[in-house]
Formats: C-alpha cells, sequence, structure tokens
C-alpha cells in the first residue's frame, strides 16, 4: 500500500518547514528527494515514519493515518524503516549484533542479524566486536543494517552515503537499490544517485516544486539553478558539447558520443 | 520539548538591570544570599522581597517567563514547608488525625525557608536572564580573581562555564535528534513502569555521551591548533568599566543592609 501526503504543513515555530506538500508514493518505488539545504526534506521524511505529526493535512502510511488519534505509530515504524542523517551517532550496544537485534526486539520481531549484516555487506566477523571500534563507514552500515534488520516495508533513507568513499557510496547504493519488494525513498545532494532513481521529487523552500522522472528533470538546465541543483556531469558534458540527446550516466554518453564520431 | 526546560536563560533587553556591569550583578547577588539568611525577622524578610521585586520590575522581563522558571521549584518549596513544620518541636498549634502535629514556631520556620528559597532561586535566576553567558563568565573571572593567589583557577572555571554554557543548546538538540532515530527503531520512551522506561534511557544516554566526549576531544584539540594555554597573559576583547549605574545599584544594595540592621 501507498504514502500518501495531503497538503502537509509543518512548522517549527518560526517559518513553514513545509508549506503545504502533497505526493503519493506507492509500493516498490524507487523515489529520491533533493532539494537544497534546508528546503525541507529531513522534515517530510520523518512524517513518513510518524516522528513528526502533520500539523496541517494529512499523511497515510498503509492505511493508517498517523494524525489520527489512535493511529498505531509502532506499526507505521515497523512498516517505515527510517535512516536517519548520520546513523552511527545512533549507536549504543556493546556489540555490533545486539545494536542491530535492538529494533527487531522492539517490535516483536525476530533478530535475523546475519542476514542484515550481508545485506549492506559487513563481515560476519565484526558481529562480535564493539560498534565504538568500528571505521566511521562501517558503523554507517552497522547503523543501516540496524534499520534493515526490521525488515521494513519501505525504507527512507536520509543521506545514506554522505561522507563514504567513492567506492563504498556506489557499491552501498548499489546493495539498497537490489532489495526487492520494498520501496526506497532516498534523500540525497548527489545527482547521480538521483538518476539512478526511478523518480525524483524537488523541494524548495518547504514546497514540492517538482516530481518527474530524473531523464525529464535533468534535461532542462534553468529550472535546476533555480533551485540550486545540477544536472549530473554526464548531462551536462553532453549539453555543452551541443549534443542534445537525453542522457543520464557516464556509459550512455559515451555511446551517444561514439556514435558521432 | 526540551526547550522549556532551560531555567534562567538569557532574555535580551535593554532595562537598567540589563545593562548593570556584570560584576556589580555578581556581587550584589552574593551579598542578597547572604543577607538572605541571616536575616531571621518577618520585617526583615518583606524587606528583602520588597528589594527583590523592585529589582524584577525594573528588569522589566516578560512576567510569564519568570514565572514558569519559578515552576520547578515550586516542590522544593512546598516540601520544604511542610517537613519544616512537621519536624519542628515546639506547642502544639495543629492537630491532624491525633498523631500528626504541627507547631507553631515550626509554621513559621517553614515559611520563612519557603520565602527564602524562593526569593534565592529568583534573584539568581534575575542574574542569569539579564546577562549575556559571555558577560557572565567574564565577570565571574574578575570577581574570582582576587583569590588567584589562594590557588583558585579563576580562568579555568570562567572558561569551564563558558564553554559549558554554550554547549546546553547543541546537547538538547543532540538528545532530540538520537531519541528520535531510536524511537525509529522501536524505542519507546513514553510507556512502560518506570524501570521499563528508565532501561529505555540507556539507547538514548550512550550515544549522547559518546557525542559529547566526541566533541569535548574535538574542541580541546581546536583550543589547542589557536595556541590556547589558560589565562596567564590573556588580554580582552571588551574591556568594561563601572559608572554611575553601578554605584547607584551598590548604594541601593547597601541601604538594604542598613534597613535589615535597624529591623533586626
Ligand atoms: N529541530 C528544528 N528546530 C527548528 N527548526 C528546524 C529544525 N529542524 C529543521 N528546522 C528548519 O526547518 C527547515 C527545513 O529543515 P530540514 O532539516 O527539513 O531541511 P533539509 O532539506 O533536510 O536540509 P539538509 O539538506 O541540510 O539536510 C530549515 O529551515 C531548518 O532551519
Ligand atoms: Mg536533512
Amino acid at each position: 500500500m501507498p504514502i500518501e501526503v495531503e497538503d502537509l504543513r509543518f512548522s517549527y515555530g518560526a517559518a513553514d518547514a513545509l508549506g503545504g506538500v502533497s505526493l503519493c508514493i506507492g509500493d516498490g518505488e524507487r523515489v529520491a528527494i533533493v532539494g537544497a539545504t534546508g528546503s525541507g526534506k529531513t522534515t517530510l521524511v520523518q512524517h513518513f515514519n510518524a516522528l513528526l505529526k502533520p500539523q496541517r493535512g494529512r499523511v497515510v502510511v498503509d492505511g493508517i493515518d498517523i494524525g489520527a488519534r489512535k493511529a498505531d505509530l509502532r506499526e507505521v515504524r515497523r512498516r517505515v524503516g527510517l535512516v536517519f542523517q548520520f546513523p552511527e551517532y545512533q549507536l549504543f550496544e556493546e556489540t555490533v549484533e545486539a545494536d542491530i537485534a535492538f529494533g527487531p526486539k522492539n517490535f516483536g520481531m525476530e533478530p535475523r542479524v546475519e542476514e542484515a549484516m550481508a545485506m549492506v555487506g559487513l563481515p560476519t566477523a565484526l558481529a562480535s566486536r564493539s560498534p565504538f571500534s568500528l571505521s566511521g563507514g562501517q558503523m554507517r552500515r552497522v547503523a543501516i543494517a540496524g534499520v534493515l534488520a526490521t525488515r521494513p516495508r519501505h525504507l527512507v533513507l536520509d543521506e545514506p552515503t554522505a561522507g563514504l568513499d567513492p567506492e563504498g557510496r556506489e557499491e552501498l547504493l548499489a546493495r539498497l537499490l537490489d532489495l526487492e519488494r520494498t520501496t526506497i525513498i532516498l534523500v540525497t545532494h548527489r545527482m547521480e544517485e538521483a538518476a539512478r532513481m526511478d523518480r525524483v521529487l524537488v523541494m524548495a523552500s518547504g514546497g514540492l516544486v517538482a516530481d518527474e522522472r530524473p531523464r525529464t528533470l535533468f534535461a532542462e538546465e534553468g529550472r535546476l539553478a533555480r533551485w540550486a541543483l545540477r544536472a549530473p556531469d554526464p548531462v551536462r558534458l553532453m549539453h555543452l558539447l551541443g549534443l542534445a540527446g537525453s542522457v543520464l550516466t557516464v556509459d550512455e554518453a559515451v555511446d551517444q558520443v561514439l556514435a558521432r564520431v | 520539548m526540551f526547550k522549556a526546560a532551560v531555567i534562567g536563560q538569557y532574555i535580551a533587553g535593554d532595562s537598567p538591570i540589563h545593562r548593570l556591569d556584570a560584576r556589580t550583578k555578581i556581587l550584589i547577588l552574593l551579598a542578597y544570599v547572604i543577607a538572605l539568611f541571616l536575616a531571621w525577622t518577618w520585617a526583615g524578610q518583606a524587606a528583602l522581597v520588597a528589594f527583590a521585586v523592585g529589582c524584577l520590575l525594573c528588569a522589566r522581563l516578560p512576567v510569564r517567563s519568570v514565572i514558569r522558571g519559578l515552576r520547578p521549584i515550586l516542590w522544593l518549596v512546598a516540601i520544604t514547608l511542610v517537613l519544616n513544620a512537621l519536624m519542628t518541636p515546639g506547642p502544639v498549634a495543629y492537630r491532624i488525625l491525633g498523631f500528626i502535629t504541627i507547631s507553631r514556631p515550626g509554621i513559621d520556620f517553614g515559611l520563612q525557608m519557603a520565602v527564602r528559597l524562593l526569593l534565592l532561586f529568583m534573584a539568581s535566576s534575575l542574574l542569569t536572564l539579564t546577562t549575556p553567558p559571555v558577560e557572565l563568565t567574564d565577570g565571574m573571572e574578575s570577581v574570582l580573581n582576587p583569590f588567584r593567589r589562594l590557588g583558585v583557577p579563576a580562568h579555568d572555571i570562567a572558561m569551564m562555564m563558558t564553554i559549558a554554557l554554550r554547549f546546553i543548546p547543541t546537547l538538547m538538540t543532540e538528545t532530540e535528534r538520537i531519541m528520535r532515530a531510536q524511537a525509529a527503531r522501536g524505542a519507546d520512551f513514553e510507556h512502560g513502569s518506570l524501570g521499563q522506561r528508565m532501561r529505555a534511557m540507556v539507547p538514548l544516554l550512550v550515544p549522547l555521551f559518546v557525542s559529547a566526549f566526541r566533541r569535548a576531544d574535538e574542541l580541546a584539540t581546536a583550543m589547542e591548533a589557536r595556541a590556547y594555554r589558560g589565562g596567564e597573559g590573556r588580554t580582552r576583547w571588551r574591556q568594561r568599566h563601572l559608572g554611575a549605574a553601578d554605584a547607584m545599584a551598590g548604594a541601593a544594595m547597601l541601604a538594604l543592609v542598613a534597613v535589615l540592621v535597624v529591623v533586626r
């Protein structure tokens, strides 16, 4: 069942952080949310898992209206896994294994720690180590595994690859996109990552200003600049070469250029 | 939800009290607190209350936030009152259920202690409400400076206070962030027995301490990188001078002391 947002408004006190956002994300969709710093991405996705309640409007997750008085928020949180920005700061257990098992235990599920570790590419040898003895990138993977271990139907990731090395970033994202039957909502500042999703939502000053396939979105550079965004490098290269065509990735760009030569 | 917990946080303003030098305010507060515990007559307490209320009015603070700030200690005041009334021996004034006795001196003493606590709290929050933290710690340092010969590390104390104050909001934001992150993993901080709720704090406190230590470590490195080596030979960016207002405030405090001596 989908995640539906209707005219959602939210403010932290001063100006509106979200000023009337409506959208619908279907089961199993791969969606990127992009937008300048402070445009409301984090605020929006925290509603998906009922950490914030709508001040106005509605958020319905798999048929559960999270604003309703008797809404089962636990159920919402079990269905929607949310990986925070810099999730490595939420680790607290003595071993990696215990930390990953924290979520499943809270939800009364059987913790399948090894499976979760495999999903993020962590060697099982690390299971008995203290999470605080790991590198930053490994800690990040442990934290993500801790959310994956609850087997959410919808997975929301707030900049999961920020601060990782290029190869690790690629590998982690590929693993996440491999998850089957899971909705993936990826908040990111990297347009190459957004380009790999089926759909890109653009946020600007608390509003949803575009909701398109990446190919369509990145084709028009003028609009992107207005939202403080930039098309991925291969797309910009093709524009600079004057080769108007719809490419997204380096491989596609190479094909197009070679076809011209 | 944590925002309300900050008691006595500076409220910007331009009242005569705001403009006083921090050193003046600290010394007056010190004198006031000493007077508070030396004055034993009702007339003396009335004078102390009048002085505090006068300062409060002068400071032109939003009354509501001052009252809200007093709320957390009301329990303490109530307990003090009750305990003193029950425990102080003397002629029995009231009898409840036959065996609980309340003595007249007990009531008197309890009330005096309650007033004292309220005044103590109000006076000290008046200082922090009207003085920016940086000025407060600078003032602290100058007031403690004469005691350096006795081995009081004036500069270090002031620096520690500055840093602690600086990090309160940061730690609060951090707490909220970690709480949300754990709630997303199904942690429940609001339901369950007392024991369960205490156990639920572990996933909050461990990351909080880890990040506090990390921050402290980073700060220490950053300070060392800028060649910080304590207060020796350090000069001030902002030089403060005592003025006529400070003299007047001091005179007011002396007048209060005079009144207290007279009504003794
Ligand atoms: N806890 C908070 N208290 C007050 N204001 C907040 C809080 N969190 C966010 N805001 C404000 O709400 C607005 C939206 O913030 P949000 O964190 O959703 O942005 P974002 O798009 O996730 O930005 P970034 O890309 O930097 O993560 C910003 O203007 C921010 O200053
Ligand atoms: Mg964000």
